[in-house]
């Protein structure tokens, strides 16, 4: 009673696939991917990428610790604005963007007349906005492991002298490391594969914000084997996502 | 060297109010029954629970004092606690898990690691320094757990449960390997425990801790010897009444009358043991003092004697040979005389 529905699910979403694979230049694949375009964006994509996992680590990681330590009025709320961006369309994600941290945007205002900076339209503008995207994912994941933690190894840290920064050194954070990393993990590749939210607030000059998503959306007029080929790289890396964290997914019951 | 604590406390449910205080070279034993505090005290003596009131001082060190605002952090209080599961780090090896404290307290890896290296080979487990807690055996984790609270030389070692994890097998050998260690320990120990025969095989004096708050204190015989609650009772197996005395009666809580030896005035306990309680179908004539009619209502096995619960004006458990049981035919309960000497009553002020 499944198997008709249920065949024709997987027929949906492997047809596209292996209709990649199938139209893909395996000869020439080697040498599409040296061109100077493509490694320029796949460099940018991975300089923006990283950049954005950085960002998110550094201001997501406290943020699980709020979310999951501390009992505060609103907690909900924010918890709520930090998975928001999940759902969100990224292109109105990044005209959120814009609308602040533009040239004439609130934050981008202030930006500009105290420090001289701009964003749109830069590479750190298209880290920002991939960052955007890609944080929810480590703090919800890390938030998790923190709530999964037995809290008593902090205690018993605590009683063998251990202060507040040492225990999260060395008891805390490797407890928690299996999250992190997903998260992590999870963190890059949405990062990696972000297009609508980029696009938007730091448009696609090449070089500068045209990471790979972007690449392919233009390649895809003028040079369709480029396009495969960095289509082809994304796919790879979505793969090699997926099956470093298969124990989390698809743990072997 | 020693302890003196005085805590009040509330925490959920629980409202503890306990005055304590513990002489170094004495096994301190903290007994009540799940639910009673007894975590909870511990945990308040490390500083991980915030007081009330109260004040902890330690061989004269103030660790906390609600009355001037002081709370010295976990952290920096001189202790080792061996929590009921260990708690032995999971990605630390067993090595590792002991050098912990020393490395935290500021010793160099190499010198942390030798010195808990010696304590590993104390507890018997230098082979297994490598391995990872998961890879250890009950008995080989509480050890771990052991030697990693004592390596730093704390001044006050404090013990939940540490039995209480392990299997009954493992129990008997692991408890006298602890006697062992905590007896070469110089500092402050207190041990809490719901089961009374690691009580009265560990202690050297005996707290008892009931609903947050102590009921009774002394030796493992003292306490014995003069049950002063319900729970207490129980464990030691002896009928616990509490009652008025004027002279040598007693007038029990809840009605009834027992007669005992000697002279007794006011709020009293009175304990009967089981084995001094004597059954008859028929009312008997004689000496003894305390002669009341009953009904002969459950019956249990214990060891190699049986003991049957007698309700009536006084209820009683009595303690007779299987052979004299059956003789009475006990098991088909009804009607039932118990007779008890009044010098089998132990009478002591409440």
């Amino acid at each position: 009673m499944f198997a008709v529905p249920a065949a024709v699910a997987v027929g949906f979403l492997a047809v596209p696939l292996l209709g990649l694979l199938g139209r893909t230049p395996w000869g020439t694949l080697g040498a599409e991917l040296a061109t100077p375009r493509v490694l320029e964006a796949l460099r940018l994509s991975l300089v923006c990428s990283l950049g954005a996992v950085a960002v998110s680590a550094v201001l997501g990681v406290p943020l699980a610790f709020l979310l999951a330590r501390v009992e505060f009025p609103g907690r909900n709320l924010v918890r709520a604005l930090t998975t928001l961006p999940m759902v969100l369309p990224p292109v109105v994600g990044g005209v959120a963007l814009l609308l602040a941290f533009g040239r004439r945007g609130v934050a981008g205002q202030w930006l500009e007349r105290a420090f001289g900076v701009t964003l749109p339209f830069t590479t750190t503008g298209a880290i920002l906005a991939e960052a955007f995207v890609a944080m929810p994912f480590l703090v919800i994941t890390t938030e998790a492991g923190l709530r999964a933690m037995d809290r008593r190894f902090e205690d018993a840290a605590a009683t063998l002298g251990a202060g507040r920064w040492a225990t999260l050194r060395r008891v805390t954070l490797p407890l928690i490391a299996p999250s992190l990393g997903a998260g992590i993990a999870l963190c890059w590749a949405r990062a990696l594969g972000e297009f609508g939210a980029t696009i938007t607030f730091a448009g696609n000059l090449p070089g500068v914000t045209q990471t790979m998503p972007l690449a392919v959306y233009l390649a895809l007029e003028t040079d369709l084997e480029a396009a495969i080929a960095l289509s082809l790289v994304l796919l790879a890396v979505s793969l090699a996502v997926l099956i470093a964290l298969r124990d989390r997914w698809f743990p072997t019951a | 060297m020693s302890l003196v604590a005085e805590l009040e406390l509330t925490l959920g449910r629980l409202e503890l109010e306990v005055e304590l205080a513990v002489e170094t070279g004495e096994l301190v034993v903290l007994l009540g029954p799940n639910g009673a505090g007894k975590t909870t005290l511990l945990r308040a003596l490390a500083g991980l629970v915030v007081l009330d009131h109260g004040r902890v001082v330690l061989d004269g060190d103030v660790l906390d004092d609600t009355g001037s605002g002081t709370h010295v952090v976990t952290e920096r209080r001189p202790i080792g606690f061996v929590f009921q599961d260990y708690l032995l780090f999971p990605h630390l090896s067993a090595l590792e898990n002991v050098a912990f404290g020393l490395r935290a307290r500021g010793l160099a890896r190499a010198e942390a690691r030798r010195r808990a290296a010696v304590w590993l080979e104390r507890v018997g487990l230098a082979e297994q320094a490598g391995s990872r807690p998961r890879e250890l055996s009950g008995g080989q984790a509480q050890r771990v757990a052991l030697a990693r609270a004592m390596v730093s030389d704390p001044r006050l070692l404090l013990l939940d449960e540490p039995l209480a994890a392990l299997d009954a097998a493992s129990r008997t050998e692991v408890r006298r390997d602890l006697r062992r260690h905590l007896a070469s320990f110089d500092g402050t120990r207190l041990l809490v425990t719901h089961d009374p025969l690691e009580a009265i095989a560990l202690a050297d004096r005996l707290v008892v801790l009931e609903g947050g708050r102590v009921t009774q204190t002394g030796t493992p015989d003292q306490v014995s010897a003069r049950p002063r609650s319900r729970y207490v009772a129980e464990l030691v197996g002896v009928n616990l009444y509490r009652g008025r005395a004027t002279g040598a009666v007693v007038e029990v809580d809840g009605g009834g009358t027992l007669v005992a030896a000697g002279d007794h005035h006011g709020e009293v306990f009175a304990a009967i043991h089981p084995h001094a309680v004597a059954l008859h179908r028929r009312a008997p004539e004689g000496t003894p003092r305390n002669v009341w009619a009953g009904t002969a209502d459950t019956l249990d096995i214990v060891g190699d004697r049986v003991r049957i619960r007698v309700t009536g004006p006084v209820p009683i458990v009595a303690e007779v040979t299987p052979a004299a049981a059956s003789e009475l035919r006990l098991a088909d309960g009804g009607p039932v005389w118990a007779s008890v000497k009044a010098t089998e009553v132990t009478v002591y002020p409440a």
